[in-house]
């Protein structure tokens, strides 16, 4: 590690302290907002938008995975970008079809590793 | 029917949480080994690392804060207040997914769901949500407590690890241990196969989220998922109006 910075100390606490509790308050904030979700019209967008976002997490992590298995050739990021959401749609379709959990992680794992291995070579 | 079996034991509940995230937690710990590299090269020690992590419980916005401060300089300006944005930017999203869980669990006092969703990061979300539509446990608020709670361990126990190792993962083994949690979470997905409705907005975030994500920047998994799950609600309730 050669680039250790120095920050002031209340100024790393506050960083540190800080980040915890504002993203607390986020959590706690809906807590006191919403007590009464109940199971209407609003219930359905809250379980809809779950959904969406863990798309959106599934999506933006298996780009950023497939990035970073060639960060030092920017030349075969795209194709690891490609080649991750590959594994990830491979693994989705082993766990529909033979309901698979862990051996399709392991498969779609797998899958990611081969290609960082041979496009790496 | 016995009480046992309506009623499952603290242990069991907690065994079945451990059951249902132990990738997640074996990822955390990799993963936040990074955060924690991040965190000592920026100037926090490793109690400050731990705080951050316990309550805040994103590496995302957690690397994001750390590389704000590295390359403002640190201490030369207002570069903290920058890194304090970012985190607060980057976490809205726990707004939705508080409350997305909130509204599958039994109605609780606020510091008994303050304590069980306290916690809740979006990889116990990922873990969690599906579990409570598809086959919720019947201690749900147990069962998403420990969740937060394993997960929240192995953050931490990853974070102080990094802080103090001064190597760094090959980029391959790091790009595979990163990949678990999409890989992962696809065959969390998968379960929800029948739920057409549901996979379409999976579908649509997994779609969406990446291309809104230039213009919207982190808001981009907050906004597009709520806009178009409000979309299809409104669609679906119109002919109902008529």
């Amino acid at each position: 590690m050669t680039d250790i910075l120095v920050l002031a100390p209340w100024q790393a606490w506050a960083v540190a302290g800080g980040a915890g509790l504002a993203t607390v308050a986020l959590r706690v904030a809906p807590i006191l907002a919403l007590r009464n979700i109940g199971s209407g019209w609003f219930r359905d967008i809250l379980d809809r938008t779950g959904f969406g976002i863990m798309g959106g997490i599934v999506a933006q992590t298996a780009l950023r995975s497939g990035r970073a298995m060639f960060a030092a050739d920017p030349s075969l990021q795209q194709l690891g970008m490609l080649w991750a959401v590959l594994a990830v749609l491979l693994t989705f379709l082993l766990s529909v079809r033979f309901k698979w959990k862990l051996l399709a992680t392991l498969s779609g794992l797998g899958f990611l590793a081969l290609g960082g291995v041979v496009f790496g070579a | 029917m016995s009480s046992q079996s309506s009623f499952p034991s603290a242990s069991s509940v907690f065994w079945d949480a451990a059951k249902s995230s132990y990738l997640i937690v074996l990822t955390f710990v990799v993963m936040f080994i990074g955060v924690g590299q991040l965190s000592a090269r920026a100037g926090l020690d490793a109690v400050q690392t731990m705080l951050m992590t316990t309550f805040t419980l994103a590496a995302p916005a957690q690397a994001a804060a750390m590389s704000i401060l590295l390359s403002a300089g640190g201490a030369a300006g207002g570069a903290w207040i920058t890194a304090l944005t970012a985190v607060v930017l980057i976490n809205l999203r726990f707004v939705v997914m508080v409350a997305s869980v909130m509204a599958r669990l039994p109605r609780m006092s606020i510091p008994r769901t303050v304590a069980t969703l306290g916690l809740l990061s979006a990889s116990s979300f990922a873990v969690a949500f599906p579990r409570l539509v598809n086959d919720p446990p019947k201690r749900p608020a147990l069962f998403v407590f420990f969740l937060c709670f394993l997960c929240c361990t192995s953050a931490v126990v990853g974070s102080v690890l990094g802080h103090h190792m001064s190597g760094t993962v090959s980029p391959l083994l790091g790009a595979v241990l990163g990949a678990v949690i999409p890989i992962y979470f696809a065959t969390l997905l998968a379960n929800q196969w029948k739920e057409r409705i549901l996979m379409l907005n999976a579908v649509a975030g997994a779609v969406l989220v990446p291309m809104a994500a230039p213009v919207l920047g982190s808001t981009s998994l907050l906004v597009v998922p709520l806009a178009f799950a409000a979309l299809t609600v409104a669609l679906r309730r119109r002919p109902a109006d008529d």
